[in-house]
């Protein structure tokens, strides 16, 4: 355009052949142009969302592998909020705020080299404005951390008071605070709407108009330096008239520039917050040894085991027993009184700090995971469905179970029947944790997930979940069928329900109190002939009223 | 400057680094994109010749 | 564009600002007309040689008088239109809250409250946007667009003008076209990122299962399926979105091009100067921001409109428990007196309780007992007017209570709930949450009453010890025993106690119950429980089956028979014996 003005206009020359070639090549540079910077946004992006899945993957890998006692203390949401969410806030950084920035710098160093190739001296002026605008951006920076932070602090807590008082309202209504709560919220409100003006303010100080000026600044002053030398002498009008334009361009990039500094601020602080998560170190206890021993018998011992979860009290005090292999022990007690920690234990959730267990003589914390996770069949009292089908909730994601084995598995513990009747048989698709199925039928499909695996050892926590009866007795004669042939520790809820147990360990406060088969225990007379009596009586009361689940009046 | 601010801050530049960490795999990619964008950018500045 | 005049009554409200704003906003665009002008006008002198010292002087200070009064304007305008939509959003976010705090339970039963906040947060920004960056919007792409083909035209070429807008409405139409396209791209991959929310979500609750059967690499994969999954989607949105840009850009080339070329025409023909094709092309540059203003107006207007008519959807509910008119505005007291003849919830098919007949002296105690779901809560719920019988009536001194005011029935009840409730604040401000101004000493008594003083001075702070997730995890039975504590600060005649001794044990159990019948003298109580201890001192046990009364007497009168009371009873002595580890006392 410059040489069009310049050496065409000016002069009035116009041969056509030049002309053609000048405007040929401007539409063609246009179009290689644009075509060229479209790939390279798309590029940029790719590489954003790539880095993103790679640190989305890492997370999740590295949640995977944490101990349950992190998910004890962790609330899940927000570990689901960190997964997700902040992630995605550090996409925003990638995508939008790297590419901007990376993108508005290559064109600013572009309009510059333009300029000097133009005229150097006159360049170099404009060149002194770059440190003012470095100072523009450091300043806003400076002042919208401060800001925004407030602003954010603010909304979360407006959100939070609201949600409260949400969840809270008819404690606020039935204690007459309405007024107070409105005036509380009032004030929260005007605080955030105050800090929300703090931010207007500051954008409409720093912000666009600030740049404006700058540019103002930028044009009074090559206009000054062309003024001057057109008194002197003659100049290059298109030469003026390209600066005039390269300023214009220069400031667009500058002022998108500005916009996303603000998304980089948000985008730090959720860094910060998933390299806290990656950086957690209450690993899942880890194999101990290079060997890898096999359970082949499925001889469990404990040796003097006591647990304690958070390192003051002991659920766990002094456990020692002995299950032969095809054995069936049952642990039973009242709640709290460390069933669940033994479990725990066995299947290596968590780490055995004092004590021993062992499996077929061989120390628990020698084996792989895999050898633990496929010889040790867990059914666990809340039967967790996945979505998906109901075939893939069986086989879960072990390839080496074909369909046969499947059907085989549901047969076996009689689940089958229920699935026949499904429309779509094993592959009925199940929803979010299985709403569609009654709790019967998925404790029965928890049992036909487990038995897929052919455990060595069976470990029950028994449902106490109330299912119709039918399904009840369905459920009792699978998991006699389960125990035949199995080592199993059975945590045991309906004290009838393990009658022919080989040994039955009365646990309280965690310690075993008594230990020994039915009939020894019942002739006792001690805490677990209580027990039994009183569960004896509780299901003659149960069986009078069936019917408990009208809705709940909130 | 108060030195939570400061600390702040701090914590801030290497969270930043450890972010241009993850970015480093790709940097065949970015190269490309970087390329084309300086060839793009530079056809459109060319324009004013 | 509905929208603007649903929004009237705020404008007008707050016209002056709005007017103000306007004004400033239209003359920030036309000052920032004038400097492409003016290089203009040097750039011709130049040209011609005229150009002296002085004048120049005076060109660059006027440009940077514009310069300062731009930077006001534009500072004013934002200032007015921004802070006029903030203050609306606040104001929006106050009557919602306002309305919420009238509405009746009823309510609350069929809405969600992650629904309720969405209207309170995301539609209120929508409206908040459309009512600034809307305005915005609209102002300048009018004002501006016009303003600059005006002076386009009339002040430098019109032919050249019309020749140079030829591209544009091929702009308008790109980037329409795109904004559909990519709103339905936009729409698959967030879609495909709640899958992978939900892929988390599950994830983490099964943690227990997953570990146990060793699924942690399954879910990996699974796990890297979706985010791949994500990657794709964000990807084709990528595409559409990287469109943007390059067109926006080789539209306006286009234009260049034909202004430069037509206009080159022009200057040889002399009728039109160098100078005025260079200011000509600056006003093209800033044609670009109009234009898409326009198609982001459209966008903003729309979702505005959406956000807004929920918002007014739910401002119009009405709650439905009111004071009726000439109610009295006294705090009742006397004998309570229920003679339902049914309570259906609404919705419900069937009724919640039916044939509910007793009364109960001024300081007498009733005890209702029952197995869950069979309308303890609900026969309690209806003394408290959360929701209205309307078949049948409920008396305190042997008048209605529909008949009092609402707020002067509450003043009379205190009311432990079954979930228990308590606010992030400090745990002296829960105990004291409906009597801010008791001291600590009338607290402390509360808490001691209550028997959860010990367990608060054991806390780090005390009393100031805030509660929640911010601060310190309290266990279900403290947090029962200081919603009861709240309720006995009020030292109300009625107190109401629905389960609300659930998760203490039973000594802790004992010894609330005695200091209440110690201290509460001549004052009515209400026991809704499980457990049969709970009620056994009562005046009056009423035994609740499926909404019905089916028992009724003291203590001892129940236990001679066998029923329903006497049975459970003597199993849960046997349980609590077991709790104890099977040792008699």
């Amino acid at each position: 355009m410059k040489i069009f003005i310049d050496d065409y206009l000016a002069p009035r020359r116009f041969d056509p052949l030049p002309l053609t070639a000048l405007a040929v090549s401007f539409v063609l540079l246009y179009v290689v142009s644009v075509v060229l910077r479209y790939y390279s946004t798309i590029l940029f992006q790719k590489v954003a969302l790539k880095i993103v899945q790679q640190m989305r993957i890492d997370v999740f890998g590295k949640v995977q592998h944490l101990a349950l006692r992190f998910f004890d203390r962790t609330p899940g949401g927000s570990l689901v909020s960190r997964i997700t969410n902040d992630t995605e806030a550090i996409k925003d950084l990638f995508v939008n705020v790297l590419s901007t920035f990376l993108q508005s710098i290559v064109f600013m160093v572009g309009i510059f080299i333009g300029m000097f190739v133009l005229d150097v001296k006159i360049a170099a002026f404009c060149f002194l404005i770059t440190p003012l605008i470095i100072a523009q951006m450091a300043v806003y920076r400076h002042f919208s951390a401060k800001v925004y932070r407030t602003t954010r602090q603010k909304l979360s807590q407006l959100n939070a008071k609201l949600n409260e008082c949400l969840q809270g309202m008819n404690i606020i209504q039935a204690m007459r605070q309405e007024k107070r709560l409105r005036r509380e919220f009032g004030t929260i409100n005007q605080e955030h709407y105050l800090a929300e003006r703090g931010a207007i303010r500051l954008n409409s100080l720093l912000l666009r108009q600030a740049v404006y000026s700058v540019y103002l600044l930028a044009l009074i002053i090559v206009l000054a330096i062309f003024g001057v030398r057109s008194i002197g002498g003659v100049i290059e009008i298109g030469t003026l008239y390209a600066f005039v334009n390269y300023l214009d361009r220069f400031f667009e990039p500058i002022n998108s520039m500005m916009v996303q500094l603000t998304r980089f601020q948000q985008a730090i602080v959720s860094a910060e917050r998933v390299f806290g998560l990656l950086d957690e170190d209450d690993m899942a206890p880890q194999k101990i040894g290079h060997d890898h021993p096999e359970i082949r018998e499925g001889l469990i011992e404990f040796h003097d085991v006591s647990f304690s979860y958070d390192g003051k009290t002991d659920v766990l005090k002094h456990i020692s027993f002995v299950a032969r292999p095809g054995e069936t022990v049952a642990l039973v007690g009242h709640t709290g009184s460390g069933k669940s920690s033994i479990v725990n234990l066995l299947m290596r959730f968590y780490p055995v700090e004092r004590g021993r267990i062992t499996i077929d003589g061989v120390p628990l914390e020698r084996f792989d995971d895999k050898e633990l996770r496929k010889k040790i069949g867990l059914v666990l009292q809340d039967p967790f469905l996945f979505v998906g089908d109901i075939k893939s909730n069986i086989r879960l994601n072990n390839e080496e179970i074909s369909d046969e084995e499947v059907r085989r598995a549901a047969e076996f513990v009689q689940a089958d029947a229920f699935i026949q009747k499904l429309p779509k048989q094993y592959d009925e698709p199940i929803g979010e944790r299985g709403a569609t199925l009654s709790s019967g039928e998925r404790q029965l499909l928890s049992f036909a997930r487990t038995m897929a695996l052919q455990p060595k050892i069976l470990v029950l926590d028994e449902a106490t979940a109330s299912v119709d009866t039918e399904t009840e007795e369905a459920i009792q004669q699978a998991l006699k069928k389960m125990r035949k042939g199995r080592t199993t520790i059975a945590i045991a809820h309906r004290l009838s329900t393990i009658r022919d147990a080989d040994q039955i360990l009365v646990l309280h406060k965690g310690e075993i109190v008594e230990r020994g088969t039915h009939e020894e225990l019942i002739a006792k007379k001690g805490l677990y002939h209580k027990m039994y009596t009183l569960q004896q009586g509780e299901s003659d009361a149960l069986r009078e009223g069936e019917e408990e689940s009208a809705p709940a009046g909130r | 400057m108060t030195t939570a601010f400061k600390e702040e801050k701090i914590t801030s530049q290497r969270v930043f680094r450890r972010l241009l960490g993850y970015a480093v795999p790709h940097k065949k990619g970015l190269a490309y994109a970087f390329i084309m964008l300086i060839l793009g950018t530079g056809a459109t500045c060319s324009d004013r010749f | 564009m509905r929208l603007f005049l649903d929004l009237w009554w705020y404008f007008k409200q707050e016209k002056w600002k709005y007017l103000l704003g306007i004004i400033f906003l239209i003359s920030s665009s036309f000052l920032s007309m004038i400097p492409p002008y003016v290089v203009g006008l040097v750039v011709d002198e130049m040209r011609s040689g005229t150009l002296t010292g002085a004048v120049l002087a005076k060109w660059l200070l006027f440009l940077a008088a514009v310069g300062a009064v731009y930077y006001g304007t534009g500072y004013a305008w934002r200032q007015m239109i921004f802070g006029s939509a903030v203050r609306l959003s606040k104001l929006l976010r106050n009557k919602l809250f306002h309305l919420f705090t009238r509405l009746s339970p009823n309510f609350y039963h069929h809405r969600r409250i992650g629904d309720l906040m969405a209207h309170a947060t995301n539609d209120i920004r929508a409206v908040e946007d459309a009512a600034g960056d809307g305005i915005l919007t609209l102002v300048d792409s009018f004002t501006m667009g016009a303003m600059v083909i005006g002076a386009m035209a009339g002040l430098l070429n019109w032919k050249l003008t019309i020749i140079a807008l030829i591209p544009m409405p091929f702009m308008a139409w790109a980037t329409s076209k795109y904004g559909s396209m990519l709103h339905e791209r936009f729409h698959l991959a967030q879609q495909a990122f709640s899958d992978l929310n939900d892929k988390v979500q599950e994830n983490v609750s099964g943690m227990r299962v997953i570990k146990a059967f060793g699924q942690e690499e399954a879910e990996k994969r699974m796990f890297a399926a979706l985010s791949e999954d994500v990657v794709k989607k964000n990807i084709a949105v990528a595409k559409i979105d990287a469109l943007f840009d390059p067109t926006i850009t080789f539209i306006v080339a286009i234009s260049y091009f034909l202004s430069l070329t037509f206009g080159a025409v022009f200057v040889v023909h002399g009728t039109m100067t160098i100078g005025q094709l260079t200011s000509f092309t600056l006003y093209l540059g800033q044609l670009v921001w109009p234009m898409l203003a326009f198609g982001f107006l459209f966008n903003i207007v729309e979702r505005g409109r959406a956000s807004h008519d929920r918002i007014q959807t739910l401002l119009a509910e009405e709650p439905d428990i009111a004071d009726r008119e000439g109610a009295r505005d006294e705090v009742p007291s006397g004998k309570i007196t229920y003679n339902l003849n049914a309570f259906t919830y609404s919705g419900a098919a069937e009724p919640a309780l039916s044939d509910i007949r007793f009364e109960l002296e001024k300081g007498g105690t009733l005890g209702i007992v029952g197995k869950t779901g069979s309308g303890k809560t609900t026969l309690l719920k209806l003394l408290l007017r959360e929701f209205d019988a309307h078949d049948g009536a409920i008396a305190i001194g042997g008048v209605p209570i529909t008949e009092y005011k609402l707020a002067r029935l509450r003043e009379a009840i205190g009311y432990v709930p079954q979930d228990h409730f308590l606010f992030s604040a400090t745990i002296a401000e829960n105990i004291a949450f409906a009597k801010p101004g008791a001291t600590r000493a009338e607290i402390e008594e509360a808490a001691k009453l209550a028997c959860i003083h010990d367990d608060i001075l054991g806390f780090k702070d005390g009393y100031d010890t805030i509660v929640g997730e911010r601060g310190v995890t309290l266990s279900g039975g403290q947090k029962q025993r200081i919603s009861i504590a709240r309720a006995l600060l009020m030292d109300p005649e009625i107190l109401i106690l629905d389960d609300s001794l659930s998760a203490v044990d039973a000594d802790t159990e004992e010894a609330i119950l005695s200091a209440l019948k110690a201290t509460r003298r001549n004052k009515t109580t209400l026991i809704a429980a499980h457990r049969m201890s709970a009620v056994q001192h009562a005046d009056l046990i009423i035994v609740l089956e499926n909404g019905r009364i089916v028992d009724r007497g003291d203590h001892e009168t129940l236990m001679r028979g066998d029923n329903w009371y006497s049975a459970m009873y003597r199993r849960q002595q046997l349980e609590s014996l077991v709790a104890k580890g099977g040792v008699a006392e």
